[in-house]
């Protein structure tokens, strides 16, 4: 009987260590296993949202640039416009300035993103159009694909360009 | 042939041979104002001189006959609807005739009056003698700049630079018998020249034009990338003014060339313009506009447009453009067509109640009812149509 309650005793003391370390120790794997994975993943996110903003925030410079000259456009801003025509396309200031000048002109459904590029030069497409109002009859004026460039550190519009395929 | 004939027939010539060479003695000396071209004109074509007909007609609408073929020679009298007048001569365009008429006291006036207001049911103006008056009494106009547009006939005699042009184009391969519409609204506007492709044409008494009509027809572009409502001079060099068919960066004119490669363009900016625009940077735009058209052996037909005198700012900014075209015109030697000045005669200048777009005197060519003394667009079809055929005639035909 003696020996028995003793074997209990041991065998109840064994199960108690057993679960306790083996339990830790999956724990502690496991948690170590889904905070290596969590801190991989969040590794490999962060080196994504750095690759995607690497690309992602020059296009959005590109684009917001080609924007901000369909805006100024549009405005027959002439001098927006001045800061945001690269110097290739400088002698165009005035016509572009004027261009709308004998419409009404508003933009919709503007939303510019970078395509590509073509050697230094930012390839932006745009959707919507130029909205020319004149009495009663409008005309739809699609703005197209454009070329942006950088220019001392800021990007410029810089004309018309191919669709990118 | 024997030779009491052959005197008979030198009898009956030589007045009708000393007629014509005294005329063209006078044209060569007639003087010339500062602001008429200076280049050397073709020699004026051949104008045919018929035997001096008297055609008796009336009038149809009551009117003032004036002391010359334009709106700012002196009224003489006003007659009423139903006058019986006799028909002398005409003006070069054919628009003002010469008449006499006799009063109730049994005074015979002459003097001039708007064809339109002329019953010319059955009568051709081809067969009425063509007496060259100035399009303008200039003495009788105070404000000098005023003067100097009234000065510019109404249509242009064309230079021999033109047919250099011509020839240039038709190497490049364009068309002879194309012509294409440049400017705005005024020029989209779908009554102005594109009915002579769509619609039956009644010249009425204008029978010389046929000829013309029948060579620029067929090939009138129904729409054309260089005729839009809002577009302006700038705009003409946007490329993105441009429609599906051009290519990317092409501007407009561009685009118009290369898809149509006309011989003639008729070009009218300025309604919308003076209201927008520097004048001094608008006449940059007219410059380019010619230079690229010459450069495509294309001839460009500039037009002074019409404008009312209501707005004295406007009147005015308009004044000062179309002297501009006038400058230009010269410069480059291009033919320009006085619309401003012609259409001084028209109820309002021949311009709507938007005081930008002329007046539409139905939806095809149609003089049978004096529309060209009513409506602006009627008359600017008129100009065009003459103009073309003095190019016809002297640059392509000959090309």
């Amino acid at each position: 009987m003696r020996k028995l309650m003793i074997l209990f005793v041991l065998m109840l003391a064994l199960l108690m260590l057993a679960g306790c370390g083996g339990t830790t120790d999956s724990d502690s794997d496991e948690a170590n296993d889904a905070e290596d994975a969590r801190v991989l993943t969040e590794a490999a996110g962060a080196a994504d949202d750095e690759e995607a903003d690497s690309s992602e925030g020059v296009a959005d410079d590109a684009a917001a640039a080609v924007e901000a000259f369909w805006e100024a456009k549009v405005a027959s801003d002439a001098d927006t416009l001045a800061g945001l025509i690269c110097a290739e396309r400088e002698g165009e200031l005035e016509m572009q300035a004027a261009s709308f000048a004998s419409v009404e002109a508003s933009l919709e459904g503007m939303a510019c993103v970078r395509a590509g590029d073509e050697g230094d030069d930012a390839i932006v497409t745009c959707e919507g159009h130029v909205a020319a109002l004149y009495g009663t009859e409008t005309r739809e004026i699609p703005l197209g694909t454009s070329r942006a460039r950088e220019e001392d550190g800021e990007w410029k519009w810089c004309g018309e360009a191919e669709t990118a395929e | 042939m024997t030779r009491p004939y052959l005197r008979v027939v030198v009898l009956i010539c030589l007045p009708f041979l000393l007629a014509a060479a005294f005329i063209a003695a006078s044209r060569a000396q007639e003087a010339t104002p500062e602001s008429t071209p200076q280049a050397q004109p073709l020699l004026p074509r051949a104008t045919p001189q018929r035997p001096s007909v008297a055609i008796d007609t009336v009038l149809m609408e009551g009117t003032e006959i004036r002391l010359g073929p334009g709106h700012t020679y002196a009224p003489i009298q006003m007659f009423p609807n139903g006058t019986e007048i006799t028909i002398t001569a005409r003006n070069r365009v054919g628009n003002w005739l010469e008449v006499r008429t006799t009063t109730a006291s049994n005074t015979v006036v002459s003097g001039w009056v708007l064809t339109g207001y002329v019953v010319m049911e059955g009568i051709h103006l081809s067969a009425i003698t063509v007496r060259d008056m100035p399009d303008a009494d200039v003495a009788a106009v105070t404000n000098p700049n005023l003067a100097r547009l009234y000065m510019v006939p109404v249509v242009p005699a064309i230079d021999e630079a033109m047919r250099a042009v011509f020839t240039r184009g038709q190497a490049a391969g364009n068309n002879a018998g194309v012509v294409v519409k440049v400017g705005d609204s005024n020029s989209a506007n779908r009554y102005y020249l594109t009915p002579i492709n769509t619609s039956p044409v009644d010249l009425g008494p204008y029978d010389f034009l046929l000829d013309t009509v029948l060579f620029f027809a067929p090939a009138l572009p129904q729409e054309h990338v260089t005729a839009r409502v809002g577009l302006n001079a700038y705009s003409l060099f946007d490329p993105s003014w441009g429609t599906a068919q051009c290519q990317s960066g092409e501007t407009p004119l561009a685009c118009e060339y290369r898809l149509h490669r006309p011989s003639v363009a008729i070009v009218m900016f300025g309604p919308n313009d003076i209201r927008a625009l520097n004048s001094e940077r608008w006449r940059d735009q007219m410059e380019r506009l010619v230079e690229e058209s010459l450069a495509a052996g294309v001839i460009p037909v500039l037009t002074t447009f019409s404008s009312l005198e209501s707005d004295p700012d406007l009147a005015q900014q308009a004044l000062r453009f179309n002297l501009i075209l006038v400058e230009v015109a010269n410069q480059y030697d291009v033919p320009l067509i006085n619309l401003w000045s012609a259409a001084r005669s028209l109820p309002n200048f021949g311009i709507g109640g938007d005081g930008v777009h002329m007046t539409v005197g139905g939806g095809r060519v149609n003089f049978t009812e004096g529309q060209e003394a009513r409506f602006g667009v009627s008359l600017q079809n008129l100009l065009v149509l003459y103009t073309l055929d003095e190019l016809r005639r002297v640059v392509i035909d000959q090309g």
